[in-house]
Parts: C-alpha cells; structure tokens; sequence
C-alpha cells in the first residue's frame, strides 16, 4: 500500500453485546440485543430481518460519533449473508408449501442490508456488497482502499455474519473443529485520507495465494509480508479462524518478537471476524501506539492480511462514543 | 455464443413452462431455461457450465490459458442453488464465494477471486470494477463471470412481489406487466489495450455505479439516479449521447421500472433518441447475471453486424413516448450505453465502443 489511510471510527456489535458501549447490554441475550438494536435503528427497519438489523445497527453505531459525508462509499461484506431469512424462504417454497414471504425474499438479497444503510445514513457514494467466503472483509477493505486513493472522499466498511438457528449445520458449513465456536457479529470503520484525529492508520491489505498448505512454509510467507511493511518487534498479530494453534506457533517461530493476541473468545469464529478484530484492538486501551496484523486464510489457500496501527487515544475516543 | 446470436438475430424466446421443479398452480409462471442437458441443476452442473462458457471465451479471446495472474470476478444475485430439492439448499449455504472459488482452480487463476453480489447489478458493477482494476495495472486481465441459476426461491419470492408477468417480460409496452426469470451463466475476458484503444472489435470505455438509496421509496425504482449513472458512464467514456448508436435499456417489463428508464433516457438524450432495445424476453430477466449475460449478447450481435430487436414489444404506451426497435437493425461502429438497474437501488450504466 502506497501511503496509510485513517480510521476515524469504529464500532462492533458481538455476540456479547455492543463493543466499547458505555450504557446498554453487554452480555446480553441474543433476543434483548436484537430488541435494543432495533430500537437504534428506528421504525423504518421493522420488517428487516435480524441479519439487517444488525448490519444497520452496526452502522449506525460507527456513524454515530462522526458523521459521513454523503460520497462515502459502502462496502458491506459479508461470508453467508442473511441465512436465517434464506432457510425461511427455504422451507416456505418446498413443493407444497405455503407462498414465499414477500419481506424474507427482500431481506435475503445481499445487497437489502447496504440498501438499508445507506437510505438510513444518506449515502449515495459506490455501494458494493462483498460475499467472498473468509476473504470478504479483506476484499472490501482492498475496493475500497482502492477508490478512496483514486478520489472517493470516504469509505465505511463492515463485515457481517450471523449464526445460523442450528448450529450443528452452521459449523459443517464452516468446517469448525471441534472446541472452536461458531460466532456472529456486525464490525464497521469509517475510513478515508485525512489524518486529523485518527484512531488508527490503515497501512496494508493484501491478499493472495498459497497453495503450499505446509504450515512452515505458510508461516514463512506470511511472516515475509508482513516484515515487508512493519517491524515485528512487539507487532500484535490477531489470528484469524482459519489460523490454528500449529499455524500460530510456525508463525510465532518466524517472528519471536511479536506478541500473539487471540480475539476469537470474543466473537466466535464467522467469515468476516477480521472486521470484529480490528475493531476490538482499536478498543483496548494502550500507552503506546500499537501495530496489528490480521492474518487469514480460507479453504482454497488464499491468504488475506491487514496490517493497521491503533494509536493511544483511540480507546478513549471510542469510549462512551455512542450515546 | 453462435446459437444465442443466432437466436436473437431470429427473435427466437426461450420462453416457456418451467421444468426445473413445480410451482402451485395458480403461482405458474413462464421461464426462460437453459436446456438442462447442457446444465444440470447442481452445484457440478454450475461449475461446468461456467467453465464451457469461460473456454468459449478464451476461445474468442486466442487465450490459450488465463494468465495464472488475472483477476476473476462473479457476479450473482445468489441464486446459484439449483431447483428445490435438498441439495439446492445446501448449495445456497455454501456461499456465493465457493463457486468463484472452484472456478479459479479450473482455470489456473492464482489470485483470490471477488464474488459481488449487488443484485441485478452484479456482474455489471463486476466488468466496471474489472476496468478500474486492469486501469490501474493490478492485473494483466481478467475475466468476469455472471451466474444465476433459476430457482423455486426466485420464482416464488418474485410471484410473492407480483413482478412476474404471465405472458413473460414485454419492454415498454402499453400492456406490461413484469418480467419473467430467466437462468444464464456467462464470462468476458477483459484485457488492458493501451495500443489501439478503439480499434477492430469491443471496447468497454467507462462506466458507473449510482446507488439510488437517497431517492428511492423503499425499492422502487429511481429516474433520477437511473439519469446520473447513464450520464456518469457518458462521462466516464469521455462521450456524449451524441455520439451513442444505440441503447440497451434494462427494459424490465414492470410497469415502474419501464416508465422511469424511458423518462431517465429522455432527461439524458433530449429529444434525439438513438435506437433503444432490450433483451429481456429473449433470455428473461437472468437477475445478477444479466451484466455479463446481455454484454455478451450484445457483443455477439454488434460482431455479426446488427442490432437485436426488443422482442415482447407490441404496442406502444404513450406516457412513455418509447418505442424501442422493433426490427434488428444494422450495426454501425460507434458507441454503445448498456443499462442494468438492481434491487436495493444499485444502478449501473456501461458505454461500449464497437468497431
């Protein structure tokens, strides 16, 4: 990446609750967070599904602090999309079956979620939805990456996923082993040029191919990407879902002096947690300012890594941001 | 790629009952499917389907491989499940992103794919973001693929918002009232040529993506944003209506949809209007697929030497003082604009220059 951009807010709803929320649920249950998002959200969202909700709510959140302006563009990403409408639609159009919703067939569109944010926030900027598996977050950080160097004024990026109702078919989807839990949640940053009260810098996303499935070697080429753009010492490297505890330990090996900070115990294990991981490391407090690398990867051996800095105010930025 | 040219040059509708699963009786609405010995509705059946098509192009494009470096991106509206039964749903829980995936190891594609799902706009907003990519010399090539399988859960979802039409899709006409669904899958190979940029053959020389989402009343469609993208992409191409042969509208077939493109073109064209056409009844609306799917088809005509005619049309419906071609017409080297309008307000507008 050719010079840094700024992250100038972030905000994350997990399976716990709203991140970095001074007031309001933290664990909560799923059904009164649900209930508390759509009371952010407002009225107009009453026949969205539970999946745009919590995409919007997200959104909201990450706006709510700094506003946009109305040429940010949006890039949603999302690895499975609305999959609780999807397997309603399902089981209404079985042979037989009763007529199809018409509000489940709406919300089962990929794009209804960034449709919906961007009515909501007033966006008429590019509006891109993402679904590529465990890389869609890092593709839709790379677009727009890419637009906002060729002019766009800012971005808002988020990765979305939710669980499916029975999780025995939502963790064969994702191929989890046994221990690593199936998780959801809705992570959004606002990004663009301007370096003024940045919460952090956005220095690197890159993705690419490693067919060599050797976990050595794999450790090596990640390890090589990332000394290409940042200094290892006391680098935080938030291992992705698909990064195991072998591939932790090869890529520690490569890099004694970086420190590994496991997120997944606060969100679970979906396809675009590296969204719920840049916004949960910005959150931590700090003295110092710090430098992150997501690392991932997906079934096919692609690897996907973001590299971004957390500057020392930004938890107190974030905090109490949302009123 | 031959006998779909051949078809359109004929004005020959693959419409028809469909036979990919049932529907209740008094939901029964007409296809357009692709003949299920060719594509069989199943998650191998997409991924041979998709790699025939992309062997065509290479074909077309003397590739005798895709650069191990391109950019391979897909577009859907999701509907790449097959039919109703089981595995259909499976399918559907596997992700868009797999498919894309499958793809790029078939043909040898070593960067991770993109899969974009911006409904009807999809592989549209794909061969717009292919451009921006191959402009900034991120890649050597790519190839954009749309896909779209047809569906019990399109079918009945779209019977459940009353867009579909029983005498199936007929643009612009005073009697319209839908479209009908259509299954295609289809690739470009997009190549940076900076030697002879209008020289024999297509050229996509811009394009833009509006998101209608500030002006539109829930979905309906938005004739304003559908001027600006059609006006972006002029720009973007460094044109002028001017200088546009013809235009390949969405043409959707519903009442809205056809009432706000017809008065979005009048807005941007005044009162010379070039040719106007749409490929909606031949192939039915193919939804995500519909970008690729129709700038193919329209390449394959212009390259045989005409314009395809708007099949479905019969009679004209004044408010929209619209009459698109109702006979094909000889293609003339020059610029073409493509319209592709989706749910969820993502509009797209390409200009192809034809020599």
């Amino acid at each position: 990446m050719s010079r840094p951009l700024f992250i100038h807010s972030a905000a994350a709803i997990g399976p716990r609750g709203i991140l970095g929320q001074q007031r309001g649920p933290t664990n909560d249950s799923a059904g009164n967070l649900e209930k508390t998002l759509r009371g952010l959200c407002g009225p107009s969202v009453r026949q969205s599904s539970r999946f745009v909700v919590s995409a919007v709510a997200g959104a909201l959140l990450c706006t709510g602090r700094i506003p946009v302006v109305p040429e940010t563009g949006l890039y949603f990403a999302t690895g499975l999309g609305d999959i609780r409408s999807a397997a309603a639609l399902f089981d209404q159009t079985q042979e037989g079956q009763g007529r199809a919703s018409p509000f489940d067939f709406i919300n089962v569109n990929a794009n209804t979620a960034a449709f919906q944010i961007a009515r909501l926030i007033k966006l008429n900027g590019r509006n891109l939805t993402i679904t590529q598996s465990e890389l869609s977050f890092e593709w839709a950080l790379r677009l727009a990456a890419a637009d906002l160097r060729a002019g766009e004024k800012g971005a808002l990026v988020g990765g979305v996923d939710e669980r499916h109702l029975i999780d025995s078919e939502h963790r064969r989807r994702l191929v989890l082993p046994a221990g690593q839990w199936a998780g959801e949640g809705s992570a959004w940053l606002q990004i663009s040029e301007n370096p003024a009260n940045a919460l952090g810098r956005l220095l690197q996303v890159s993705l690419w191919s490693q067919t060599d499935a050797v976990p050595d070697l794999w450790a090596q080429d990640m390890a090589a990407h990332i000394a290409r753009i940042s200094p290892t010492k006391d680098l935080r490297i938030l291992p992705g879902f698909r990064v195991d505890a072998e591939l932790c330990a090869r890529l520690q090996a490569q890099m004694p002096d970086a420190i590994m900070t496991p997120y997944l115990e606060h969100c679970g294990s979906f396809h675009t947690a590296a969204a719920f991981a840049m916004v949960w490391a910005l959150h931590q407090p700090r003295r110092t300012t710090e430098t992150f690398a997501h690392v991932t990867r997906d079934v096919s051996g692609h690897n996907g890594l973001i590299l971004f800095t957390a500057e020392t105010g930004a938890f107190d930025l974030i905090g109490g941001a949302y009123p | 790629m031959q006998a779909t040219v051949a078809a359109l040059a004929a004005g020959h509708t693959t419409l028809g009952p469909v036979s990919r699963f049932s529907l209740p009786a008094d939901e029964q609405a007409p296809v357009s499917e692709i003949d299920a010995r060719q594509f069989q509705h199943s998650p191998s059946g997409v991924d041979a389907a998709l790699a025939k098509t992309a062997a065509e192009a290479l074909a077309r494009a003397h590739y005798p491989q895709m650069p191990p470096e391109s950019l391979l991106i897909l577009g859907t509206s999701g509907a790449l499940f097959m039919g109703e039964r089981a595995e259909a749903r499976e399918a559907w829980f596997g992700g868009a992103g797999d498919v894309a995936e499958r793809l790029a190891g078939t043909l040898g594609i070593i960067p991770p794919p993109l899969t974009l799902q911006t409904a009807c706009s999809s592989s549209a907003n794909g061969l717009v973001l292919a451009a921006e990519a191959l402009s900034r010399n991120e890649y050597p090539c790519a190839l954009v693929a749309g896909v779209e399988g047809l569906s019990a859960v399109s079918a009945r979802g779209f019977q459940s918002l009353m867009l579909l039409d029983p005498e199936g899709c007929r643009p612009f006409d005073a009697a319209r009232a839908g479209f009908h669904l259509g299954e295609a899958i289809a690739t470009i190979i997009l190549e940076p040529d900076a030697k002879d940029p209008q020289g024999p053959g297509c050229w996509l020389l811009g394009g833009a993506h509006v998101c209608a989402a500030l002006g539109a009343q829930g979905q309906a469609p938005d004739e304003q944003a559908m001027q600006e993208v059609m006006t972006q992409a002029l720009a973007a191409a460094h044109t002028s209506c001017r200088d546009i042969i013809a235009i390949k509208a969405h043409g959707l077939g519903t009442v809205e949809s056809d009432a706000a493109e017809a008065a979005a073109i009048h807005a941007v064209y005044g009162k010379t209007l070039p040719p106007v056409t749409s490929l909606k009844r031949y192939f039915g609306h193919t939804l995500g697929a519909s970008g690729v799917v129709e700038t193919a088809a329209i390449m394959g005509c212009l390259n045989a030497g005409f314009i395809p005619a708007t099949i479905g049309f019969a009679r004209d419906d004044a408010a929209l003082a619209l009459t698109p071609l109702r006979a094909t017409r000889a293609a003339q080297k020059g610029c073409y604009q493509l319209n592709f309008f989706g749910f969820g307000a993502s509009y797209v507008s390409l200009v192809l220059w034809f020599s």
